[in-house]
């Protein structure tokens, strides 16, 4: 009796009930363009990043000498700029097999140095949707959950009427 | 002497309107008896549809007791009470206007618990006794006013209650099915054995009972 009055119901406010389902379908769509753009913005984040992922400990900066000191501070790093200039490897650092001297005192990692080359750039992502079954089912739970609270919250005040009132608002 | 269904005591129905309160009822003390058919008479606004709304347990006194067949009816369960021993008739049917009348008689055994077919049978039952046993698959806008009221009595009455309250069942109606509906519920309460409690404006409705009230200003006279 209960799904024979719902269906009807439904029937009969065949406008409401359209609206009502464009509105869910509006919040599926939602869904699905948010979870979207998050992926967008974590490839394009990953595409335009990607070149920094190599930076690690092979950054090294060093002072250079002030005149008449006698040398500036060394820092301890002077044996590791110099196995660099020379092209040797440092033992310990990572990532980067070749370095770039980007001027007197600094030297970069060559992943630093093809970012900064790469700065200049304008790298274009593709924001594609994921229709996925997952997505599709967390849509439709959450536009489903939507519906049920407002709906249960309305029926609940409902309920919560006297059935003089209530009477006298359906007469 | 027969049982006592209703004992009233001192009923008082106030509502807030709001600064000011409406008195209702003020002060109605008034017994109903088993197999009683009892009109109750009086001008729009004077408490006859408050005091029947009392009776049905829709409305609970500001204070002073209803009984109900010896229990005061603010202990018992009121929904309880309403589905299995109270029928009621209303002046605008308050059908469901998406469900055919079948299956307006069978929403009032839903809380009932009873088995789909036997709710079914019961239904069809109840709509013959009121002449409708072939407008079973008919929605309320395919039938007349009269019919629609038939349809209504059949619902109070499906669920075999003890009690009858109807409130102007025939106010929407013109003369002539005005006099079906009543000769249908004059007939319908002595075959049965209902009380039956019933509020009109329509002294040709009220004549017909054989126990008068009549309110006025929230107060309950007896009228021989």
């Amino acid at each position: 009796m209960f799904f024979t009055y719902l269906w009807r119901e439904l029937r009969r406010r065949m406008r409401q009930a359209v609206l009502i389902a464009l509105g869910l379908a509006l919040g599926v769509g939602l869904v699905i363009t948010v979870t979207a753009a998050s992926d967008g913005v974590k490839d394009s984040q990953a595409t335009v990043l990607h070149t920094l992922y190599g930076v690690g400990t092979d950054i090294t900066v060093t002072q250079p000498p002030a005149k008449g000191s006698g040398g500036g501070t060394s820092f301890g790093f002077r044996q590791q700029i110099n196995s660099v200039r020379s092209g040797q490897i440092a033992a310990g650092t990572k990532a980067s097999n070749a370095a770039s001297v980007t001027g007197p005192g600094r030297v970069l990692g060559s992943g630093a140095a093809q970012a900064l080359a790469g700065a200049g750039h304008t790298v274009s992502v593709t924001l594609t949707a994921p229709v996925t079954l997952s997505v599709i089912v967390l849509a439709v739970l959450l536009a489903l959950a939507g519906g049920l609270v407002a709906g249960s919250f309305g029926g609940w005040r409902a309920a919560r009427l006297r059935p003089a009132a209530a009477l006298a608002r359906v007469a | 002497m027969a049982d006592t269904v209703y004992q009233l005591s001192g009923v008082v129905k106030n509502y807030r309107k709001g600064r000011s309160t409406i008195m209702a009822l003020r002060g109605v003390d008034l017994v109903i008896r088993d197999g009683e058919w009892l009109a109750i008479q009086g001008p729009t606004g004077h408490g006859k549809s408050t005091l029947l709304q009392i009776l049905g347990g829709l409305d609970r006194p500001t204070s002073g007791t209803v009984e109900f067949e010896g229990t005061d009816l603010a202990t018992l369960s009121e929904a309880r009470v309403r589905a299995r021993s109270i029928g009621f008739v209303f002046q605008t049917f308050n059908l469901i206007p998406t469900l055919s009348a079948a299956e307006n008689v069978e929403v009032a055994l839903v809380p009932l618990g009873l088995g789909a077919a036997e709710c079914r049978t019961r239904a069809e039952q109840g709509l013959a006794a009121v002449g409708l046993g072939d407008r079973l698959r008919h929605l309320p806008s395919e039938l007349s006013g009269g019919q629609q009221q038939r349809v209504a009595i059949a619902r109070a009455l499906v669920k075999e209650p003890r009690v009858l309250l109807a409130d102007e069942p025939t106010g929407n109606l013109d003369e002539g099915t005005r006099d079906e509906i009543i000769a249908l519920l004059e007939d319908l309460w002595r075959s049965r054995g209902l009380t039956m409690v019933l509020v009109t404006h329509d002294s040709a409705v009220a004549g017909r009972a054989p126990r008068l009230g009549l309110m006025t200003d929230g107060r309950f006279e007896e009228r021989s």
